[in-house]
């Protein structure tokens, strides 16, 4: 009953997932948090997450970004739950038109606070939110982006372009109520 | 390069993602108009904010309690799974005998109504001493009782050996506090009806540590105590999914004993409650293990039904 076979190797392969996967724990609950906006489901997410990459460890290419490995992961892992829970919103024509009639740029208001940004950021449509968090937050790029939402590159500029107009939308708005000025008059 | 250019890719060019030569149009555009340098520097501070933002929101950060606790589920995973079967396959198994024996019971059912038989005699070479249950059940539904405990007695001798002795779990232990308020009140203030009887057990027994961890997926309240050079556990678990025998034999008409045994070269004695095992495990001679349960159970149990009968 006590016996561990191949503990060597559970062992080696434990080691190089706690060296490698472990220190973006924080990192992936900060984003699954943003997502899910419910602590435990939060939890859950990355705990599911983290058990699938531990479970397909072997697969990951050592040397290759880990941290965008596991945050498509995680996506994925977040697309099946919505998709099994028929929560999947789909991207809306509305949103989409919203933020076409976005003036063309607005000014990047300064002296907004950091809790301002997230307020901020909330309000966007979430296709536009995913975008912005996967390029701004993680430093994603274009093609990793596009291979975590499973969408085409096109796409993912498209919603990055606009992502980014309405989030200075928003925050001219919060910069307005308190009589700040935009950085770019 | 027009300012309208510009804006059309200031995007891209923000993510590094232009070809080397766009790029270089693009810094001179930039050179030339103060503009597009200033709407350049703010977008860059948005994204600088934006992650500042996320990496200090409280409302963002996750709890200490949950990275330990996947952390160490991680690692169980990693290092134990499948090696060993778990306890919930044993109580599958359990009840599947429990089916099996009641389903041939119901034949023999008039030479199978006896009194007073001995427990804890299935199979493992056990030792046994002070082993009576005088109620009038079933053998086989003891029979189950039986096993299922001598399984649960398994694990307990497992933590001892693996927390007690050796520590080397693979899940670091939590406080019993916080075991309590997460998985089993009964692991609150378990230590201090352990420690009201410590007058009572002669030979200078100390007390060394308190916690709750996990053997083979099986939580434990686990109480440490040294006496000499031999270190005594005392674990409290929940027996989940049990027969229903225990909870009809722990009834308070039951009269009861503690089951004595020997499991992979320590003694185990031990005891059910409707919901939970107590036991005491350690390398003393089976004599005084079993004394020192005679002492420690009583208020332990007394403890852990509380418990039970809040819940």
């Amino acid at each position: 009953m006590f016996k561990r076979p191949r503990q060597d190797e559970r062992a080696r392969e434990w080691l190089a997932f706690e060296r490698e996967a472990m220190p973006h724990m924080d990192d992936l609950f900060r984003i699954a948090k943003w997502l899910m906006r419910d602590r435990v489901e939060a939890e859950d997410l990355v705990q599911e997450t983290f058990m699938q990459a531990l479970q397909s460890f072997h697969r990951y290419e050592q040397g290759t970004n880990i941290r965008a490995w596991l945050i498509t992961i995680m996506y994925r892992t977040r697309g099946k739950r919505l998709r099994s829970g028929n929560r999947l919103r789909l991207v809306s024509d509305v949103d989409e038109r919203i933020a076409e009639t976005v003036a063309f740029e607005p000014p990047t208001p300064q002296g907004i606070n950091d809790e301002e940004v997230l307020r901020a950021l909330e309000h966007l449509p979430s296709q536009f939110q995913e975008v912005v968090v996967l390029s701004d937050v993680e430093d994603f790029t274009y093609k990793e982006i596009a291979e975590t939402l499973e969408v085409p590159i096109g796409t993912v500029m498209s919603r990055l372009s606009r992502g980014r107009k309405l989030l200075r939308a928003e925050l001219s708005k919060y910069a307005n109520e308190r009589g700040i000025r935009g950085a770019g008059k | 390069m027009q300012c309208s250019d510009f804006h059309k890719i200031v995007d891209s060019y923000l993510g590094d993602e232009l070809l080397i030569e766009t790029n270089h149009e693009v810094i001179a555009h930039l050179e030339a108009c103060s503009a597009c340098r200033r709407e350049l520097a703010a977008r860059r501070e948005l994204r600088v904010q934006l992650r500042a933002a996320f990496a200090s929101s409280a409302a963002l950060q996750p709890s200490p309690a949950f990275t330990n606790r996947l952390r160490a589920q991680l690692r169980a995973k990693a290092l134990h799974e499948t090696t060993t079967v778990t306890w919930g396959q044993w109580m599958a198994i359990a009840a599947s005998i429990l089916l099996i024996i009641t389903a041939g019971l119901l034949a023999t059912r008039q030479t199978a109504h006896n009194t007073s038989i001995e427990l804890a005699n299935s199979g493992r070479g056990n030792q046994n001493e002070a082993t009576r249950i005088e109620s009038p059940q079933p053998n086989a539904s003891r029979d189950a009782v039986n096993l299922f405990m001598a399984k649960a007695a398994e694990l307990a001798a497992g933590d001892h050996r693996d927390c007690a002795i050796d520590y080397k779990l693979a899940e670091e232990p939590i406080s019993l506090e916080e075991a309590g308020r997460r998985y089993d009140r009964a692991y609150i203030n378990l230590a201090s009806a352990v420690m009201s009887q410590q007058k009572q057990l002669a030979g200078g027994m100390q007390f060394v540590e308190a916690h709750s961890c996990v053997f083979n997926g099986k939580r434990f309240g686990h109480i440490i105590l040294k006496e000499g050079n031999h270190l005594v556990s005392v674990l409290v678990t929940d027996l989940d999914n049990a027969p229903a025998e225990i909870a009809a034999q722990s009834s308070p008409e039951a009269r009861q004993a503690v089951v004595n045994s020997s499991v992979g070269g320590y003694q185990v004695s031990y005891l059910a409650t409707a919901k939970h095992g107590i036991f005491i495990v350690s390398d003393l001679e089976a004599a005084r293990n079993s004394q020192i349960a005679g002492i420690l159970v009583p208020s332990v149990y007394e403890h852990v039904k509380r418990t039970e009968r809040l819940t």
